[in-house]
C-alpha cells in the first residue's frame, strides 16, 4: 500500500477514527490496534513477508530479555551474536545473496577458474533494511546498558512495524520511540494539523515534483537515449532533486502521519542542499540512517578518538558499508566510498562541520556560502549518477559523456527547461522555509495568505501531480 | 476525543474549501469536460444524445485541457450543428458516416470534423450525416441501419468506419460484451458448419440520480473525464490506442468468426438499405507509423477486404494514407494525449474518403 494510492487515502482515515475510538486510557489496545494496522498495511504489499517481521519482532523480543538478564560478559556478547547474526543473516540473505554470488563468480573466472554463475530468485521483502537496521539498534542498547527491554510484546511489536515509517524509515531508536508506546498518548491538534501541513509538503515533494521528474531522469539514464553533455548534466542533476523529493517527501508523509496517532518520529531531512560542506551534508541528508551509522558502526570502529589514519579509514568503512545498505551493486559501494573520500580533507584538517543553518538572519548567503552550496551539491550530485545508474558499467558511459563537452544540436534541450524550472522553484521555496522543521511550517504568515498556499498547493497537486502511484525509490532498499 | 473531532472539523473544513476552489477552477479556468446526457431511444434502442438535455457545452479533454472543442446535439441526438433531414425534405443525395466516438467528433468542433469536411469537398453536392457515438462496434451499425432506414434518411452512401477492437469487441465468442448498449452478435453454429449469427439488442441504458447529481460537478467530470483517475484502481486509465484490442484484430486475420461477422453486417446493412453503397473505412496503427514511418494494416483489413469482395462494397484503409502524409510533413493525426483524431486528422480522412468517393461521382 503506498501513501500515494487511493487505497492508503481510506485506510489512513479509518486507522485515525478506529485508534482514537479505543480511548486514551486504553492504549495498550491502541497499541495493538496499530501492530495490527501496520501488518495489514504491510501485507497489502505482500503477506508472505509478514512472517520476516513478525519472527524478527519475536526473535529481538525474546533475545532483549535474555540479554538484559544475562550478567556473563560471554553469555551477553552470545546472545547479541545470535542477535546480529539473525537479523543481519535475513538481510544478507534476502538482500545481498545474489550479490555475494555474483562476485565470488566474477572473482573466480578472474582467477581462471570457470564457473558457471548461480543466480538465486529471490524476491527483496520491502522495508527489510529500515526496520532489521530498528531492532538491531534495541538489541545493541540493551547490550551496551543503554536501554530497559520492553517486557510489553504489544508494545514492542508497534515499535518494530509502526506503518508511518515501516518501509522507508526515519530509522528510529528503541530509546526514542519504543517509550512513546509505553505510555498513554495525547492528541495535540495544533501538532496534527502541522502534521497534516507536513504531510502535504510530502505529497508536493513526491507526487507534484519527484514522479513527475522522473521520465526526464530515465529519458537522460537511457543508454538509449540522447547521451550529449547537456542530456547527461540535465539527468545528474534532476536526479539528484527526484531523489531527494522522493525521500524527503516520504519521510514529511511518515513524520506528519505519525502524529495523527501522538507519536513522534525524529527528523530525517534538514534542507540539505543548503549544506556548506560534505560533512554537513550528511547531518542533514537520511539523518537517522547517518546517526546509526556513526553510533552502532563508527563509534565502535573507534570513531575519530583514533589515529588519523584509523580515522580516515574509519570514515571509508562506514560510507562503504551504507553503500552497500543502500543497494547490493558496487556501483552503490563505490557511491558511498565516494562520499567518504569528500569527508577526508575535513577530517585530515580536523574541521567540524559549520554549526547551524547557512544565512541565519539574512535574506541572502555570502558569495562564499552560495560556492560552496553549489559545490556541495555537485559534489553529491556527481556521486548520486553511481547510485542511479546502479551498475559501474553504466555509471561509467554515463561519466565519459557527462564530460566529453558535447553539445548534440539533434537533442532537444528545451524539454528539460520546465523541470529545471520545478527543481529551482523547490530550492527557492525551501530556502525561504530553511529554518522550518519543514516546507509547509509557515505559521508567520497571516492564516489567509496560509490557506491560499495550501489550496493552490492542493489543486496543483490534481492538476500537475503525477497519479500513478510510482513506488518510492528508497523501497528498493 | 473532543480534541480529535475539533481536528476532524478543521480538516473537513480545509476539504471543503478545497472542494468549492476547485469546483470553481474546473468551472472557469480549467473547464473540465462537459457532456451532454446519454440517451436511448425507446424504438430502436439506440444510444446517442438526450435533445430535451442541454444542447451545446465544451467538451475538453487531458489532464491539463490539452484539448477543447464546442458540441452541438441536434434534434435527433446527434452531434452535429445541421439537423437531420429525411430523403423527402433533402435537396441532395446523402453521405451517413457509421462510426464510434471518432466519427462522433466531440474532439473537434463540427466544422473540423470528418462530415462537414467532406460536405464541403464535395462542393455542397452531397449532405454528410455523422451517425457516430463513442462505443458503437460493428455489430451495432445493424441498429443504426434499422434506424436509418426508419427515418426515411435513404443514404447514397453508407460509410462504415471501424477502428481496432470494433470487429472483435462485436462478436460474443471473441469477447464482446453481453448486456451492453451495443447490439452484440452471437454465434450460433449451424450442423452444416456455416457461422450464423443472432443480434442480441442494446440493452436498456440505465442512469441513476446520483450519476446525474455527479455529473453537475465540474471537480467529479474532471477527475473521471478529464484526469481519468479510475478510483478503483488509483491509476489512470491507458490513453494510448487500446494494443491490447490491436492484438486480438491481429488474430481475427485468421479467425472465421470475425469474416463471417462482417459479411453478415455487410448483408443487413445491404438489406435495410439496399439503394446505398457501401464503404469500409478502417483506421490504422498510427503511433507505429509515428515511430517507425510504417506499418502494417491493422489485422482486420484483410478480413473485411475478403468480405467486400464477395458482397460487392469497397474499403479505404487509412494506413497507407497516413503513411503517405506523415512522411510528407510528419504530423500527428491525432491529439499527442490522446488517440482520437484532430483536426488535420479529420481533414486528411475526409480528403481521403473524398478521393475514394468521387470516381463514382
Amino acid at each position: 500500500m503506498l501513501f500515494n494510492s487511493l487505497l492508503f487515502a481510506a485506510f489512513l482515515p479509518l486507522c485515525f477514527v478506529a485508534y482514537w475510538a479505543i480511548g486514551r486510557t486504553r492504549w495498550r489496545l491502541q497499541n495493538a490496534f496499530l501492530a495490527l494496522a501496520s501488518y495489514a498495511f504491510y501485507a497489502a504489499w505482500d503477506w508472505r513477508f509478514l512472517g520476516l517481521i513478525i519472527l524478527s519482532t519475536g526473535v529481538d523480543y525474546t533475545l532483549g530479555l535474555k540479554l538484559h538478564a544475562a550478567t556473563e560478559r560471554r553469555r551477553r556478547r552470545a546472545i547479541l551474536g545470535l542477535s546480529l547474526t539473525l537479523n543481519l543473516g535475513l538481510l544478507l540473505y534476502f538482500k545481498y545473496a545474489n550479490f555475494f554470488l555474483d562476485s565470488a563468480f566474477t572473482l573466480l573466472n578472474a582467477l581462471g577458474l570457470h564457473v558457471e554463475p548461480l543466480t538465486l530468485k529471490i524476491i527483496l521483502p520491502m522495508g527489510i533494511s529500515f526496520y532489521t537496521f530498528q531492532t538491531l539498534s534495541y538489541t545493541i542498547d540493551i547490550y551496551r546498558r543503554q536501554l530497559e527491554p520492553t517486557r510489553d510484546i504489544v508494545a514492542f511489536a508497534a515499535f518494530v512495524s509502526f506503518f508511518p515509517q515501516l518501509v522507508a524509515g526515519p530509522i528510529e531508536r528503541a530509546a526514542r520511540l519504543l517509550p512513546q508506546f509505553h505510555r498513554p498518548r495525547d492528541f495535540d491538534p495544533d501538532r496534527a494539523a502541522d502534521g497534516l501541513r507536513q504531510m502535504l509538503w510530502g505529497y508536493v515533494k513526491k507526487v507534484g515534483i519527484a514522479d513527475n521528474l522522473a521520465p526526464f531522469v530515465e529519458l537522460c539514464f537511457d543508454a538509449a537515449g540522447p547521451h550529449d553533455s547537456v542530456t547527461r548534466l540535465c539527468g545528474a542533476v534532476l536526479f539528484t532533486i527526484q531523489l531527494y523529493c522522493d525521500f524527503s517527501g516520504y519521510s514529511d508523509m511518515a513524520i506528519g502521519m505519525a502524529r495523527f496517532f501522538g507519536v513522534d518520529l525524529m527528523r530525517n531531512f534538514a534542507y540539505p542542499f543548503f549544506a556548506r560542506s560534505t560533512s554537513e551534508l550528511w547531518r542533514r541528508w537520511h539523518i537517522s540512517l547517518s546517526t546509526w551509522f556513526r553510533d552502532y558502526v563508527f563509534i565502535p570502529l573507534g570513531g575519530s578518538r583514533v589515529s588519523l589514519a584509523r580515522n580516515c579509514v574509519n570514515v571509508l568503512i562506514v560510507f562503504g558499508v551504507s553503500g552497500l545498505w543502500h543497494g547490493a551493486t558496487w556501483a552503490f559501494v563505490f557511491w558511498g566510498l565516494l562520499n567518504g573520500l569528500y569527508l577526508l580533507p575535513g577530517v585530515v584538517r580536523g574541521r567540524k562541520p559549520e554549526a547551524g543553518t547557512v544565512a541565519e538572519g539574512r535574506w541572502l548567503p555570502t558569495p562564499k556560502e552560495l560556492l560552496q552550496m553549489v559545490a556541495v551539491f555537485g559534489l553529491w550530485g556527481f556521486s548520486l549518477i553511481f547510485f542511479r545508474a546502479e551498475y559501474m558499467a553504466k555509471a561509467g558511459p554515463y561519466i565519459s559523456d557527462l564530460f566529453a563537452f558535447h553539445f548534440d544540436k539533434s537533442v532537444d534541450h528545451a524539454q528539460f527547461v520546465p523541470p529545471l524550472l520545478a527543481a529551482a522553484g523547490l530550492l527557492v521555496w525551501e530556502w525561504c522555509t530553511r529554518l522550518q522543521p519543514h516546507g509547509l511550517a509557515i505559521t508567520r504568515l497571516p492564516r489567509p495568505a496560509r490557506w491560499v498556499i495550501y489550496l493552490g498547493l492542493a489543486l496543483a497537486l490534481l492538476v500537475y501531480g503525477n497519479t500513478e502511484s510510482r513506488e518510492f525509490v528508497y523501497f528498493q532498499f | 476525543m473532543r480534541a480529535q473531532i475539533r481536528f476532524l472539523l478543521r480538516f473537513a473544513l480545509f476539504l471543503t474549501s478545497l472542494l468549492g476552489v476547485c469546483e470553481a477552477f474546473f468551472r472557469t479556468v480549467m473547464m473540465a469536460r462537459e457532456t451532454p446526457f446519454p440517451w436511448q431511444d425507446a424504438t430502436f434502442k439506440l444510444q446517442r444524445y438526450d435533445p430535451k438535455g442541454p444542447r451545446t457545452g465544451w467538451f475538453t479533454s487531458g489532464r491539463r485541457i490539452q484539448q477543447q472543442s464546442q458540441w452541438h446535439i441536434n434534434d435527433e441526438g446527434w452531434n452535429s450543428r445541421q439537423p437531420y433531414l429525411p430523403a423527402a425534405e433533402r435537396d441532395r443525395p446523402l453521405i451517413a458516416i457509421f462510426g464510434d466516438s471518432q466519427i462522433d467528433g466531440m474532439y473537434t468542433d463540427w466544422a473540423e470534423s470528418v462530415p462537414h469536411q467532406l460536405e464541403l469537398l464535395s462542393g455542397g453536392r452531397y449532405a454528410v450525416y455523422g451517425f457516430g457515438h463513442s462505443g458503437y462496434k460493428l455489430g451495432q451499425y445493424i441498429t443504426v441501419a434499422e434506424y436509418v432506414a426508419a427515418k426515411g434518411f435513404a443514404p447514397a452512401v453508407v460509410v462504415l468506419s471501424l477502428n481496432p477492437g470494433d470487429v472483435t469487441g462485436a462478436v460474443d465468442v471473441l469477447g464482446g460484451r453481453r448486456r451492453s448498449n451495443n447490439t452484440l452478435l452471437t454465434v450460433q453454429e449451424r450442423d452444416d458448419g456455416v457461422i450464423a449469427f443472432d443480434e442480441q439488442p442494446p440493452v436498456p441504458y440505465r442512469t441513476t440520480r446520483f450519476r446525474r447529481l455527479m455529473r453537475r460537478s465540474a471537480l467529479v467530470r474532471y477527475l473521471v473525464f478529464n484526469a481519468r483517475i479510475n478510483p478503483f484502481s488509483g491509476r489512470q486509465r491507458d490513453l494510448a490506442l487500446d494494443r491490447k484490442a490491436g492484438r486480438a484484430e491481429r488474430d481475427a486475420a485468421t479467425n472465421p468468426y470475425a469474416a463471417a461477422a462482417v459479411r453478415h453486417v455487410i448483408r443487413r446493412v445491404k438489406g435495410l438499405l439496399p439503394e446505398a453503397k457501401l464503404v469500409f473505412l478502417i483506421d490504422g496503427d498510427r503511433y507505429r507509423i509515428y515511430e517507425e514511418g510504417t506499418a502494417a494494416p491493422i489485422g482486420i483489413v484483410p478480413v473485411v477486404q475478403a468480405a467486400c469482395r464477395a458482397e460487392g462494397c469497397a474499403v479505404l484503409d487509412l494506413t497507407p494514407v497516413y503513411i503517405e502524409r506523415f512522411a510528407a510533413d510528419g504530423r500527428w493525426f491525432n491529439f499527442d494525449h490522446n488517440p482520437h483524431w484532430n483536426a488535420y486528422g479529420q481533414r486528411v480522412i475526409a480528403e481521403a474518403l473524398w478521393d475514394a468517393l468521387a470516381p463514382t461521382d
